[in-house]
Order: structure tokens, then sequence, then C-alpha cells
């Protein structure tokens, strides 16, 4: 038997350098902001040297596989929608929209619905316990994970959600979907326009 | 003053669970709950809709068995035509059922129970995580996720889309498998083969025997059982009819179809996911030492009602486990024994049907039309018996959609597990973490999955138990996380 080699068996999750996972459930109104963005950024271009995976709500067996992989990216940036409390409290840095490509800056106040924040890693696994998300966002440990342990640099971009209805739908609430073009645009301008390097070998 | 312990969520589950542990004033314990949120609307979402859309929104339903769930609807979809599938149509699903199926149990295994049962209940909680595991192993790990790597490659290769899967349609399969295609994936397959001999052998050698008294005592109850087998009682995944076993061994079989005469639900004040029961053994009832109607579904149920496995490596395991355990085996962290039991039959499952020359047939599918029609479609989802039922009118859109998923068959036969647990382990008011601990690997060797269940999902977080006075005060929390007050 001859075994496969590595590189006709890695996913693409493990093998490009740059990953972006959007997650969340598309039958769950505003939870449906991450896979709309992953829409949104597939069907513009995406460079060769990343991939934009619609993560859905299956994302956590990617993230194990990453953490795992003798490859990894060298850079993941989780897309998710969140019901973020203060984000004083929770350490999330707005994502200002009057600058080219967005710049996370201090938050503050209560998130209006479909502003965009970018939380630092150090801070999730306080807020996560908090539960602050409103679905299954990677876990904590695992990002942390990711970063300690594969040498990843995580970034986590969120958008505040206005409600996750109770009974399923697509339909997300306006502020939401007209959040998820500018999370594509500020994306694409931060993370899609230079490679970080190629994969590491 | 009576006190009352939750743990919540349970971590490393799929899903959401909040356990409460009510303590009475003697520090033992009086009752407990496992209690998730069930998943809302998705029959109100899908009426109206051309019943073929199912099987491509289902997979959004849950990330954890977009597969399974697609399959079922797509066999659901075929009984609402009135279709049978071409045999290469049908070994297609059925290839992709198998494989999906290696890449589950691997994750299981390896990823959300091993690390209690290498790393033992007693380990720090830092330590008792999957890199826990690798850190103790680094080749183990490495060989783990080549494997589920292999897994990913395999679906991508059969059906384009690993995730959220489209290829199973009504009356078939969409893509046929070219040999180019076939020759690519069978030597995956070999070596996930393999990887599942490995696992097992490393099981038995190096993890069951640091475990056999807890086998032997946590989380065992009496139950019944349901699982799926061919017309002569052999093991399937992904078609046969169900077999509902009693405790005593004796059973029933009946198709799918059927499942309303034989399997009923109770529904309990505090637990907004319903308890599935034995329609034909009396009142349901969760009491340990007299349980009524109860069953349980996913690996142990499986191979408890199977009389034989369909390929000779499984046939090996499931003879040396059926010697050792008995039938049917009862003790609920044989789960985890079990599912390595359906990983070796998987394995070869896909071995084999990579080397069917139908598997490459050209035709893949029958052509279907819209009717008012009514259908079941069922397969054995990793977490047990997956059941998806529609109704349409003469359009061909929804017009009913009823769905049973593995986990909330195992709703109270977990509830009872838990309760066993924590009775056995909680005496006079002193419990620990290692105590609590085992509580969860009760719960986790059913593998419960509640993203079907619920989509106010908190990941694999930590747990967290609050003690609470009888006036709702709490008076102390333990914790295995850094989280602070």
């Amino acid at each position: 038997m001859t075994r496969p080699t590595m590189d006709e068996i890695l996913p693409d999750h493990c093998a490009k350098s740059v990953v972006i996972l959007c997650c969340g459930n598309v039958l769950f109104g505003d939870d449906g902001f991450g896979p709309a963005v992953a829409a949104r950024l597939n069907a513009g271009d995406v460079p060769e040297w990343a991939v934009v995976i619609d993560a859905g709500t299956g994302v956590r067996e990617l993230l194990f596989d990453m953490v795992l992989s003798e490859r990894r990216p060298r850079l993941a940036i989780v897309v998710d929608a969140v019901e973020l409390g203060s984000a004083q409290e929770s350490g999330a840095l707005r994502i200002a929209d009057d600058v080219d490509g967005g710049e996370a800056m201090a938050g503050g106040g209560v998130p209006e619905p479909g502003e965009l924040f970018e939380i630092p890693l150090d801070r999730i696994p306080r807020v996560q316990a908090s539960e602050f998300s409103v679905h299954q966002a990677p876990t904590s440990n695992l990002l942390q994970e990711l970063h300690d342990l594969g040498g990843i640099r995580v970034v986590v971009i969120v958008c505040q959600v206005a409600s996750v209805p109770e009974e399923m739908t697509e339909e997300m609430s306006p502020a939401v979907e007209a959040a998820v073009e500018r999370a594509a645009s500020t994306i694409a301008e931060r993370f899609l326009r230079e490679p970080v390097g190629a994969p590491p070998p | 003053m009576g006190k009352t312990i939750t743990i919540a969520p349970v971590s490393r589950i799929e899903g959401h669970a909040k356990v409460t542990i009510r303590l009475d004033d003697a520090g033992n314990v009086a009752d407990t709950q496992v209690n998730v949120v069930e998943l809302r609307g998705f029959e109100k979402f899908c009426v109206g809709r051309p019943v073929e859309e199912l099987p491509r929104i289902v997979t959004s339903i849950c990330g954890v068995c977009p597969w399974h769930h697609h399959l079922a609807s797509a066999k659901a979809n075929d009984a609402v035509f009135g279709v049978t599938p071409p045999p290469t149509g049908t070994k297609l699903r059925d290839l992709c059922q198998s494989i999906a199926y290696c890449s589950d149990k691997i994750l299981h295994f390896f990823f959300l129970a091993g690390p209690d049962l290498v790393m033992g209940p007693d380990a720090d909680y830092s330590a008792r995580n999957v890199l826990g595991v690798i850190g103790a192993d680094p080749e183990l790990g490495r060989k783990v996720v080549r494997t589920r790597h292999l897994g990913t490659q395999m679906l991508g290769i059969a059906s384009g889309k690993s995730i959220h899967p489209v290829t199973a349609v009504p009356g078939g399969y969409s893509k046929p498998l070219t040999e180019a295609e076939r020759q690519r994936m069978l030597p995956m397959a070999e070596e996930v083969l393999e990887f599942a001999k490995f696992a097992i052998a490393f099981a038995k050698e190096s993890v069951f025997p640091k475990y056999v008294d807890e086998i032997q005592s946590l989380g065992v109850i009496e139950t019944g059982f349901l699982g799926t087998v061919t017309d002569d009682g052999t093991l399937n995944v992904y078609d046969g009819v169900l077999r509902l076993m009693k405790p005593d061994g004796t059973y029933e079989e009946f198709a799918a179809a059927q499942y309303k005469d034989y399997i009923v639900e109770h529904i309990e004040p505090w637990s907004y996911l319903k308890f599935p029961y034995a329609k034909k053994w009396g009142a349901f009832s969760m009491d340990l030492d007299a349980p009524s109607g109860i069953y349980r579904t996913n690996a142990l149920a499986r191979i408890n009602v199977a009389d034989r496995m369909a390929t000779p490596l499984a046939q090996a395991e499931f003879e040396e486990f059926r010697d050792r355990y008995g039938r049917p085996a009862q003790q609920t962290l044989l789960y985890n024994y079990a599912r390595l039991v359906e990983l070796v039959y998987n394995a070869e499952h896909v071995v084999e049907l990579l080397n069917d020359p139908e598997i490459t047939g050209r035709e893949t599918r029958v052509p279907v039309a819209p009717r008012a029609a009514h259908g079941v479609g069922c397969v054995e989802a990793p977490r047990g018996t997956l059941i998806h039922e529609y109704e349409t009118d003469d359009d061909g859109l929804v017009t009913n959609v009823n769905l049973i998923v593995g986990t909330t068959h195992n709703n109270a036969p977990i509830n009872m597990s838990v309760r066993q647990a924590a009775t056995s382990l909680i005496h006079d008011g002193a419990y620990d973490q290692g105590t609590l601990n085992r509580v969860e690997m009760a719960i986790r060797a059913y593998d419960p999955c509640l993203s079907c269940a619920t989509h106010r999902l908190d990941g694999t977080l930590p747990v967290r138990i609050d003690i609470v006075d009888a006036a709702g005060e709490r008076i102390a929390r333990l914790t295995n996380t850094d989280e602070k007050e």
C-alpha cells in the first residue's frame, strides 16, 4: 500500500497560510452572519494562499484538526455573530467603519446591532464563561491552543446581533445584514491583500 | 438544609447541557436532572418548501453530523417520491455514511471521551483535554489527525464538499465516482482501516484495562436497546429494519416507517427535550430500580441488538466483546468500546465498497416527480437512530415534518446514568472535582450531540458547579476554569 503524501490529504484549512473561518447557523436569523460573510468573500477574489470557509456549525472539528495538524496556517480569522453585552467589560475593540479596511479601537458603551468588534484572544475565555456567545462559537480553549501550541496568529471578528430568534428563520435583521458587506470589505482589506508568508514546512 | 449542585455546561460534549444534582438534608442525592434546550421551529421553517430542498437544508441544523441528516433526509425524500435509488447511488451514499462514521468515531474517542480515559478522571482539567493526550503521546496525536485528514479528503473526493454535503438527492446520488477518484481514495481508506485496527488494539491494551471498576459501576443502568440490522440480523448503519430489544434480550423488528407504533414521546416539565420510550413496555419511568419503557441508542445499542457484523475484523472484535460482556451489555462506559468496534466495521466497509465494481457505475439516480405523499427516512447516526418523516402536497411542497435525532432517544438513559453515577459517588455531602468528572464521564459515554436540539450552544465550555441551598442562595462554587467570581 502506498501511503498518500501529506500534500495529497492536507485539507485547505491546514494547507493555506491564511484561513478565514466563518461560523454560525443560517437557520437562526442573525446567527447566519458568519456564513453570509463567507459567501460574500468567496464571491470576490480570494488569493490562492488563503481560504474562506463557511464552517456553519461545525467549526470545532476544523479547529481540532488545525491545532494538531503537522502543517497549519499562519493566520486564522474567526468570523462570528455574538451578543456582546457590554463591550467594555468583554474587552472587545470596536472596528471603525469610517477608516479604510477598518481599524480596531477601544470599545465602551452598549454595542449597537450590526457593529463590528475585534476580540483580543486573551479576553475570550472570561467572556465565553459569561455565556456571551449565541451559538457554537469556537471554544475559547481551542482558539487559545491554536495560538499557543500552533503558533498561529488568531483574530476574532464579531458582529453584535440584533437578536437571535427562538424559532428558525433565514432572515437577518437589517443592521446585521448591512454589516455583512462592511465585514467582508474590512477582512479583505486587512487580511487578503498581502500574503503572510508561505505555509510552514 | 438541602443543596443543589449544578454542572453547567458539561464540557466537551457537543452543545449545551446543564446538570443539576439536588442533595437532601443529609447530603445524599435526592434528584438529578440533565437539561437541554430543544431546537424549535424546524417544522415551521420547512413547511411550504419543496421537499427536495430538505437534504440540503438539514445539513445546517447540525455541524456535528451533517452527513447523517443529509442521508436520512434523502431517504425520506426517496419514500416521499416513491422511488428506489439505483445500486450505485445507494452504495455511494453508504460509502459517505461510513467515511463520516470513521471520522466521527475517531473524534469522539480521541478528542472528546479519550481525555477522560487516557488522562484519567482525577487529572487536572488543564491536562484532561485533547492536548493532554497529545502531550502524553505526540505520535498518537499525529496519527489521529492524519486519519481525520484522510476522512475529510475522501468525503471531498466523493462529494465535492465535506462540511455541507449536497450530493445525496431524491432518487440517488448526484455525482458518479470516477475510476481515478476511486484509485485515489482506496489507499486512503486502507490507511484509515490500519488506524482503526491500531485504535482498538491501543484501547484494549492501554486504556480499558485501567477502567475495569468504572466500566462495571459508573452510570450502569438497565434498559432496552434500539438499532438497525439487515434481514439476517447484521449490523447496518445505512439501511435495514429497526430492532427494539428489551432488557431481557428479546426483541421486535419493524420498518422505520412504523416507528410511531413502537416509540412514543414522554414530556417532563423541567426539560424542553422530549423523552422517547417504547410504547408497548408499559408506562414511562426513569426509576433506577424499576425503569419502564426505557431504551438506548448509539453504538452500544447497535452492538447489542445485532447478531453479527458484516466484515471479518469487526466480527472478531464483536465476538470478543460479546464473550466478555454478554448480551445485552448494560455497562454505560462500554459505549466507548462499542464505538471502536463500529470504527473497525466502517473502515472495512469503506474499503469493501471501494473495491466493489458497482461503485463507479454511471447510473446513480432515478428521476422523481412531485406528488402528495408521506415518507420516512432512517439511518443510524453515530449518536443513534435518526428518523426523518415528511409529508408533501400535490406540488411536492412540505406540509409536515418530524425528526427524532439520536441524542433524543438517549435523553432518559442519560438522565438515569447521571442519577446512578451521582447517587453512587456522592455521600454525606462529600464530593470533589474527581467525583464530578466521573459524573461527566457517564454523560460523555453517550457522546450526546445537542447541536440538533439547541441553537444556544456554548461549545466546549468548562464545567461549573454551583452549590445552592434550599432558598436558592449560592453558597459555594466549584469550577475547573480560571474564571473568577
